[in-house]
């Protein structure tokens, strides 16, 4: 539906040259990860980003059933699913909504690109993002749990991909918008990166920007991904570092 | 000195073919996330799947009996297991053996051959993660040997991950070798454990 | 079949690596478009579009209906593409694919962010708003659904007339005013095959290609994008294609007008 009354009672979202919450234009929601908080999956993750509560499983590979089989390689099923208790308004549709078959579908083919799919052929990775809390850029946010969850279970990938939203809220282009920001600005634009050389793996949008507003965009998004990359990072290595801290104090 | 890698961190400037990482205009990037001991140019998984060799000694459960005296065998989350034995061999399998045998063939990675059966009887089966198998080893056995003759049990270990463990101290074991698995990572790790078992800690 | 595809595949790589394509065109060339209007008189609006051997056609149908609670003076867009089972020997019928959800959503959101249709114009009386359903079916593919389905869909746009509204009734005889848009946009899509990237690829392209990209967009501003399929791009790359899609703008859009 064509939804223009929300523009009616549009908050203020820049005050001060600050946005509603009082972050600046490049700077990002806190973002904190766990890894491995599943016992049942392979591997797994729990991120926080902003009010963003999002827990991903990875199972696999396992075999994967006939009809979804490739004898030559595996096959990535990402599942994106908010919980019917997730959003601030209303109860959530239990079947996948439309909107949530297409993040999927761009899910998996983000990890499709990364992981070592020719090492388990015949076989299905699964990755399960279920979307307990939505505050804004939940697919990106998804995505960059995911990632987690997949060197976690030890699945051999190229890259550890991170996934951001940029937007432009009024003339400013920002980073990372949350609920509010995601409903009333101009224009979300998420993309997941391949850090390794800043490969675009998923970019999808709409709304309305210019050319330069784009290059505006994916300059932000490169410079915050290096801060939601190291968090990725020491999400994974810290269990690890925990073990080792134990024997080093004695 | 080791450092922790992470799935496309650059790990060498120059072409080399270790496990567990790639290629890219003659660089050599990390697959996983593992530890990178600069010493010895290796890398060492944190976390890690099977990936079957020849010879490798696997553990799995008998789950059906195929045709001409072969029994398939659940091995892993995906790769199956086929067990070949010989005609002269008047052993028989039943449902739910635990058995050991080594890879004689692999099939497009998903199924493989295995010869030399032998079955575990009386023991408990448990499963590490296939990245701890070498630490669980230890260098020329002397971890697993250890681990035995301390705790009078007898352990196989399948490279696909199964320990089987039989003795009046299997409990004993296992408490090892999880312990095993959940500090793999951290040096002096077969002293511990040797405490561990010669202190009944 | 797999082992034809992989063979063509390969075909269709071996020629673009000396910068060549099948049908001989130019890398960033659209094959020929064919648009008729106005071939379905039942519907308020229609549109076939022969993108090359691609047929799809688009009918607009506009429905009396209630208006949503929170927006009680505007009414309703509601676009979908389908694949019908002739189109294609692999297509089946039954619930949605994920890729025919992609589509749907992405030419949807193409006309809907560049607010070609202005909402408050379906406005009737109080409880009385037009809903304009847009259906594109594909009919033969050949490759680039993306791009002949939005140029279809703007193109059935371009034809819809309003039926006159009569004694709370809507008159499906008597079609007058030309429903008013606010805005074209125009899509196109880009396939990358290898480390080669081209306009519009045709079936045998899209059976090579490891990513695509489709770039949405009207006279001043960029509307809509989507990546799709595994393959990536560099930001190098989106970049120079975007300057593309708004090379190939003008052109477009006059063809979906002047048809």
């Amino acid at each position: 539906m064509i939804n223009l009354a929300s523009s009616l009672n549009k908050p203020e979202l820049i005050v001060n040259g600050k946005r509603i919450d009082g972050r600046d234009f490049n700077e990002l929601r806190p973002l904190k990860i766990e890894a491995g908080v599943l016992k049942n999956a392979d591997g797994s993750a729990y991120e926080e980003w902003g009010d963003n509560k999002v827990l991903v499983a990875v199972y696999g590979p396992k075999e994967a059933p006939r009809y979804l089989a490739d004898p030559n390689k595996a096959v990535i099923k990402a599942k994106y699913s908010m919980a019917s208790f997730s959003g601030l308004n209303g109860h959530g549709r239990s079947n996948p909504s439309r909107r949530e078959i297409e993040i999927s579908k761009v899910t998996s083919d983000v990890f499709s690109n990364v992981v070592d799919l020719a090492q388990f052929p015949g076989s299905e990775i699964d990755i399960d993002i279920e979307i307990l809390q939505s505050d804004g850029g939940t697919r990106a946010a998804g995505i960059t749990a995911a990632s987690v969850a997949l060197a976690n279970a030890g699945i051999p990938m190229k890259d550890l991909v991170y996934a951001v939203s940029a937007a432009r809220i009024e003339d400013k282009v920002s980073i990372d918008v949350n609920m509010i920001e995601d409903n009333y600005s101009d224009a979300d634009i998420p993309f997941a990166i391949s850090p390794r050389n800043n490969d675009v793996l998923l970019l999808q949008f709409d709304g309305g920007v210019t050319r330069e507003q784009m290059k505006e965009a994916e300059n932000m998004v490169i410079e915050a991904g290096k801060t939601i990359s190291k968090i990725q990072k020491d999400a994974l290595k810290k269990s690890y570092e925990e073990v080792s801290k134990q024997y080093e104090e004695k | 000195m080791r450092h922790f890698v992470f799935p496309g961190e650059m790990i060498l400037n120059s072409p080399s073919e270790l496990n567990y990482t790639y290629i890219k205009d003659d660089k050599t990037y990390s697959k996983i996330l593992g530890l990178f001991d600069e010493s010895s140019n290796s890398l060492i998984p944190l976390k890690s799947i099977w990936q079957p060799r020849l010879n490798d000694k696997v553990i799995g459960v008998i789950s059906s009996k195929g045709r001409n005296g072969s029994y398939d065998l659940e091995i892993n989350q995906y790769i199956k297991g086929v067990l070949l034995t010989d005609r002269r061999d008047r052993q028989r399998y039943y449902i739910g053996d635990i058995v050991e045998g080594t890879v004689k063939e692999i099939e497009r990675r998903k199924t493989v051959i295995l010869e030399k059966p032998m079955l575990l009887k009386n023991g408990i089966l448990m499963k590490i993660n296939t990245a701890k198998i070498p630490r669980l080893m230890g260098k020329e056995n002397t971890m697993i040997n250890e681990l035995t003759d301390l705790t009078d049990t007898k352990i196989a270990v399948g490279k696909n991950g199964y320990v089987w463990i039989m003795g009046e101290n299997k409990n004993r074991a296992i408490e090892a070798i999880l312990r095993i698995d959940r500090e793999a990572h951290v040096p002096g790790l077969t002293n511990r454990i040797k405490d561990m078992l010669e202190n009944k800690e | 079949m797999d082992a034809i595809l992989t063979m063509k595949s390969k075909y269709i790589r071996d020629l673009l690596e000396s910068g060549k394509r099948e049908d001989s065109r130019e890398l960033y060339d659209f094959r020929d478009i064919k648009i008729k209007k106005g071939l379905i008189p039942h519907a308020e609006g229609s549109a076939q579009v022969d993108l090359g051997d691609t047929r799809v056609i688009a009918g607009v149908k506009m429905v009396l209906e209630s208006p949503h609670e929170d927006t009680p003076n505007e009414g309703n867009f509601i676009l979908s593409v389908s694949l019908l089972p002739m189109a294609n020997a692999d297509y089946e019928s039954g619930p949605p694919s994920p890729e025919e959800v992609e589509l749907s959503r992405v030419v949807d959101r193409g006309i809907r962010s560049a607010v070609a249709i202005d909402p408050t114009s379906l406005f009737i009386e109080e409880g009385k708003v037009w809903s304009v359903y847009v259906d594109v079916y594909v009919l033969n593919y050949a490759g680039n659904i993306f791009d002949a389905s939005s140029i279809a869909a703007m193109a059935a746009l371009e034809n819809a007339k309003i039926p006159e509204y009569k004694d709370g009734k809507a008159n499906y005889e008597n079609r007058k005013t030309k429903l008013k848009l606010n805005n074209m946009i125009t899509s196109t899509t880009f396939a990358k095959i290898g480390d080669k990237i081209i306009l519009d690829p045709n079936a045998d392209e899209e059976a090579a290609m490891d990513a695509r990209f489709t770039v949405q967009i009207d006279d001043k501003q960029i509307r809509a994008l989507q990546k799709g399929l595994s393959g990536s791009f560099s930001m190098d790359e989106i970049n120079k294609l975007i300057d593309i899609s708004f090379d190939k703008h003008k052109e477009l859009k006059g063809i979906i007008e002047k048809s």
